[in-house]
């Protein structure tokens, strides 16, 4: 038999892994670029499998230039997103995961429009590099990953008619490494992303571009914690996310600006019966950092996970 | 540790919205009042604009591109290549949709229908073509 203290501090620490998943895995991107780099799914507790559904309504706020000023949107452009999401054991440590975004984005204004499709599906390879198997005072949980995006979104240089509404990813093949920390103390817990990724040049013909499209290096860096309480938790996480320009070479040709932006998180989760968890959570790009050349998006989600034990 | 703090603080600082209407910015851009604003050599010919509706989020632009002698300003010549009009973002790499563009008397073109996909810098790419091929291209920028 566990003792009372152990038995708690397990279930904190599963209450918390599983509910870290909420915070970690989400991106949200340029409104004319499709989301960005994402987590698609990671199993950060003992689990066997998990299964999520994620709803996700984002406006766009502003457009913000390179020279860092801001262009208030007065038209609605906004995109809801119905996001499935996976992860399973493969072998011990091992884990694999999928996430399928499908997304239907509307815009009022002088060309009103809207479009419905898949996003970019992401897929990602986990390993358990550092377990926590003792309870270590200060040494945390460490999964690393690595992540595979599809161009399933189609990019705005791919947009049938060039007005960018059916452009539902940034449209290129893009390989990602990355690491989850975790960590947790009684209530409180704290959690830690760190990713990078190269995103693959494409060439593309149509009336708009004829040439190559070479978007360069991006990474993203993840902070978080939260206060535990029964079953619920609280929780806030910013993520700073930097994309490097996209240099077109062709016609036209141009060597573009970097891109920079950051997601500003609270989430309140609550752990149902049965292993699974629903989570209301509200992002806002226009808080944090040092934003250019971007879009920046307020949203919000609803979260719903099943989970199966090992 | 004073390092790390630095960064914190950095990462930490809160965003400073510095809102700029497109309106306070449209002449910052506006087309040059120069006798020639804009110049194809190829074809010894000097290209003006002049809007007739300014593209907004609202509503889609319209405006007028005349072709003309240095020289003889007043007088309106069809060049021999084929004028084309595309729009581009070069900050974000990519364009936007196709403009409709009328030949309405010699020299003279309307180029409607001008939607720029979201608010920024563009520009607005000149070109003379001889079927697919551009031979000459000028370029205007645009701050919406």
């Amino acid at each position: 038999m566990l003792s009372k203290n152990k038995s708690k501090k397990l279930i904190s620490n599963f209450i918390f892994s599983i509910l870290l998943i909420l915070l970690l895995d989400k991106s949200y991107g340029a409104s004319c670029c499709g989301a960005g780099f994402t987590i698609p799914s990671i199993i950060t507790s003992d689990d066997k499998a998990q299964l999520a559904g994620i709803y996700t309504y984002s406006k766009v706020h502003a457009d913000v230039l390179p020279n860092g000023t801001w262009r208030e949107r007065k038209q609605d452009d906004h995109t809801q997103i119905f996001k499935l999401e996976g992860a399973h054991i493969i072998e011990d440590r091992w884990q694999a995961g999928l996430s399928i975004p499908f997304q239907k984005r509307e815009r009022s204004g002088a060309m009103a429009d809207s479009s419905t499709g898949f996003g970019d599906i992401t897929a990602q390879l986990g390993y358990e590099y550092l377990p926590d198997w003792n309870y270590h005072p200060y040494r945390p949980k460490g999964i690393g990953y690595l992540s595979m995006i599809t161009p399933t979104g189609r990019s705005i240089n791919e947009s049938k008619d060039g007005t960018g509404i059916d452009s539902r990813g940034r449209g290129f093949w893009g390989l990602g490494l990355g690491t989850i920390l975790t960590k947790n103390w009684r209530h409180w817990d704290a959690n830690a992303n760190i990713e990078a990724h190269q995103s693959f040049p494409k060439v593309v013909h149509n009336a708009r571009v004829n040439g190559s499209l070479h978007p360069g290096r991006g990474g993203s860096l993840a902070l978080g914690s939260g206060y535990n309480w029964k079953s619920f938790r609280l929780g806030g996480l910013i993520n700073w996310i930097y994309e490097d320009p996209i240099n077109v070479k062709g016609t036209p040709a141009s060597s573009g600006n970097l891109q920079r932006y950051s997601n500003g998180t609270m989430v309140l989760s609550y752990l149902l019966e049965k292993n699974a968890t629903v989570s209301l959570s509200y992002t806002d790009q226009t808080i944090f950092g040092s934003p250019s050349n971007t879009v920046l998006s307020k949203s919000i989600t609803m979260f719903f996970q099943q989970r199966w034990e090992r | 540790m004073k390092g790390f703090i630095l960064l914190l603080s950095l990462l930490l600082g809160c965003a400073k919205p510095n809102y700029v209407s497109s309106e306070a910015e449209r002449d910052r851009y506006a087309p040059s009042q120069n006798a020639c604003p804009l110049y194809f050599s190829e074809e010894r010919l000097c290209l003006s604009i002049k809007w007739s509706v300014y593209p907004t989020e609202e509503t889609l632009g319209a405006f007028t591109m005349t072709f003309f002698a240095e020289e003889n300003p007043q007088k309106p010549i069809t060049p021999h290549l084929t004028p084309f009009v595309k729009l581009w973002m070069p900050s974000m790499g990519h364009g936007s949709s196709p403009v409709v563009i009328t030949q309405t008397a010699e020299g003279m073109y309307l180029v409607s229908e001008v939607y720029f996909t979201m608010l920024g810098a563009w520009e607005i790419r000149f070109q003379l073509k001889n079927n697919t091929d551009v031979i000459e291209e000028q370029i205007q920028k645009i701050n919406l």
